[in-house]
């Protein structure tokens, strides 16, 4: 269901990535390793629309991502993409559920009020609902992160580094949460990590 | 969940920066629009009472005094005139119309003006009961004036002399209330009406009328006015308001009185104009300052805005990763922009006319006009409105331009 061939990034022309060809199943999870500095934010950036390639292609469910217009990219991302970072990154002027829900308009899949509250009630944060994003704590707000990436029933969940920052026992929190999601909404879970706890738990991987 | 509402949420957000960016914008425009409100209605006013008298002749002295003393009734008059000398020059044959004004006495405050029937018809004036002023004594009073000394028709009560609460009463026969007008918005309503005669009558010269009542009889035809002989001779009146034959006269008339009698003519027109550019410097410095605050204010909108940005910048990053378009984040940030200068410019108006409305309610002789709107409030508001836009656009442009992937990188 993904497909890269020959992707190529080049912030300026000395210093040139290239990737290696790969291909993720639908519904399959997948890593993609590696220390620092070595490429994978801008990778995961490449497969998820919010970078272009200088040159070869990205291909998710038959859609050519390079060959989308600027505005039908946005769309695209909205529609069939959700994103979990290493900070939660919530809107802080708005509660936690309108965070959710500002998915939901962002990628024109309005009136989603059931799936909210189902999720919601998934990542155990119903209580939070209207709770100000600055008043809930750091893995209260990764949930919510996780809440916001899946409300919308994306083809592919991208997380980068989105256990770096937590403790042992968050991080498989967050790791079982993050593929359950996956897995009830049908996605395609691909983590860029540098996170060796969470390497077991992966068959697919792609070391840069 | 829409743009607009993401935008009064980021608002809300940051109250203080917010609620200076209102406060400036608020006040500016109440200080451009209450100048702009309270000029109009000043020359609403004057044109009000203005209306139907080129000329006002009377004793030398200031000619503002004289439009002020005997147009609006608000300064003391400068002096008195010869009944004969009036009528004498009133023959000219540039005069069309003539009113004698007759000043100098008050009750309780308000004026008391010998004239004629014509002086309430100048104004379209109508009674609301009773009738008017036909016998000596009698008195038709003004809305107001009638409503705040209490007065009903038949009440009796006896002048002071001068135009201030303290002066001295008249221990003469009382006037007595023959009529009251109704409202006609203009200077009529805080005055008290008369015959010119019963002036003269209350001063004492009546005595030594009465024992020559064999006198013969001057009629003034044109001032609607029989007077005695005597009265012709020796009485005094205050001013004459003179309307003209033709347009000539306001090319000949004032030069010919003022230079070749003991009176003095002065233009209603002219004089008020000389006013108002006198006060229009002070209004002029005023709506300066209004609109540098509002300038300002437009300056505290957009470093709020280019200040919030540096926080933004993840934001914006995440809402784009969410599926926002690059102009979707641009109408964010103007309508942020614009939501605060709206809000600010409505709230100026809003105060503006409500100390407008305030000021003229405890102003003596300005009849407030409430909630009228003119035109250049539009234009005022309008204006805000572009501020605002040009106040936003810079920071709207940069949220735009917000290199996603970069951003998110850095996070």
């Amino acid at each position: 269901m993904l497909v890269t061939k020959n992707l190529k990034f080049a912030y300026d022309e000395a210093a040139a990535l290239n990737f290696p060809d790969w291909e993720v199943a639908s519904g399959d999870h997948a890593l993609i390793l590696g220390p620092s500095g070595c490429g994978k934010t801008t990778l995961l950036h490449l497969l998820s629309g919010l970078l272009r390639p200088t040159s070869g292609s990205v291909v998710i469910e038959g859609t050519h991502l390079e060959a989308l217009s600027s505005s039908a990219l946005d769309r695209y991302r909205g529609q069939h993409i959700g994103f979990v970072f290493q900070k939660p990154h919530l809107i802080g002027s708005l509660t936690v559920e309108e965070n959710i829900r500002l998915a939901t308009f962002f990628g024109h899949k309005p009136k989603r009020n059931k799936e909210i509250n189902q999720v919601l009630e998934d990542l155990q944060i119903r209580d939070l609902a209207h709770r100000k994003v600055y008043e809930v704590s750091q893995g209260q707000a990764q949930r919510v992160a996780i809440a916001r990436s899946v409300i919308n029933q994306p083809a592919v969940i991208f997380g980068d580094e989105p256990t770096a920052s937590l403790d042992d026992e968050s991080c498989t929190a967050v790791v079982r949460l993050l593929k359950s999601q996956a897995e009830a909404c049908g996605a395609t879970l691909i983590i860029a990590t540098h996170d060796h706890r969470v390497k077991s738990e992966f068959p697919n991987q792609l070391t840069l | 969940m829409n743009i607009p509402y993401l935008s009064l949420r980021s608002i809300l957000a940051k109250p203080l920066s917010s609620f200076l960016s209102w406060l400036l914008l608020a006040f500016g425009v109440t200080v451009v629009l209450l100048i702009l409100l309270v000029s109009k209605e000043l020359e609403n006013e004057i044109s009000k009472n203005t209306k139907g008298v080129d000329l006002v002749i009377g004793a030398k002295g200031s000619p503002l005094q004289l439009i002020l003393a005997n147009i609006f009734h608000v300064d003391f008059p400068t002096g008195n005139i010869n009944l004969k000398e009036a009528v004498e020059v009133s023959h000219s044959r540039y005069i069309g119309e003539v009113i004698p004004l007759s000043l100098g006495d008050s009750y309780a405050g308000y004026r008391i003006v010998g004239t004629t029937d014509a002086y309430a018809a100048l104004y379209g004036a109508e009674l609301k009961m009773g009738e008017w002023f036909h016998e000596p004594m009698q008195v038709v009073v003004g809305a107001l004036a009638a409503e705040k000394l209490n007065l009903r028709l038949g009440d009796a009560f006896e002048s002071q002399h001068g135009l201030s609460e303290d002066g001295e009463a008249h221990e003469s026969e009382p006037f007595v209330v023959a009529g009251i007008m109704s409202p006609s918005n203009t200077v009529l309503d805080k005055l008290i009406l008369t015959g010119v005669a019963s002036i003269w009558q209350v001063h004492g010269h009546e005595e030594a009328h009465e024992s020559h009542e064999e006198d013969s009889l001057v009629s003034i035809d044109h001032w609607g006015l029989t007077v005695t002989q005597e009265q012709y001779e020796e009485e005094q009146i205050t001013a004459l308001l003179v309307k003209y034959r033709s347009p000539m006269g306001a090319v000949m008339l004032p030069r010919a009185i003022n230079g070749e009698s003991s009176m003095q003519a002065a233009s209603p027109a002219f004089e008020t104009a000389r006013l108002f550019n006198i006060i229009g410097v002070g209004m002029q410095v005023l709506n300066i300052l209004g609109v540098m605050i509002i300038a300002i204010s437009a300056v505290s909108v957009f470093i709020a805005l280019l200040n919030s940005l540096k926080d933004r910048k993840y934001d914006i990053a995440i809402m784009r990763s969410m599926g926002a378009t690059r102009s979707q984040i641009l109408l964010h940030i103007l309508f942020e922009g614009l939501m605060i200068t709206f809000v600010g410019a409505i709230s100026g108006l809003l105060i503006a006319h409500g100390v407008v409305y305030a000021m003229a309610s405890s102003l003596e002789g300005i009849n407030p006009r409430t909630f009228y709107f003119i035109n250049e409030e539009w234009i005022v508001l309008f204006g805000c409105l572009l501020i605002g836009l040009l106040a936003s656009v810079i920071p709207a442009v940069l949220a735009y331009k917000t290199d996603i992937s970069e951003t998110l990188a850095k996070g």
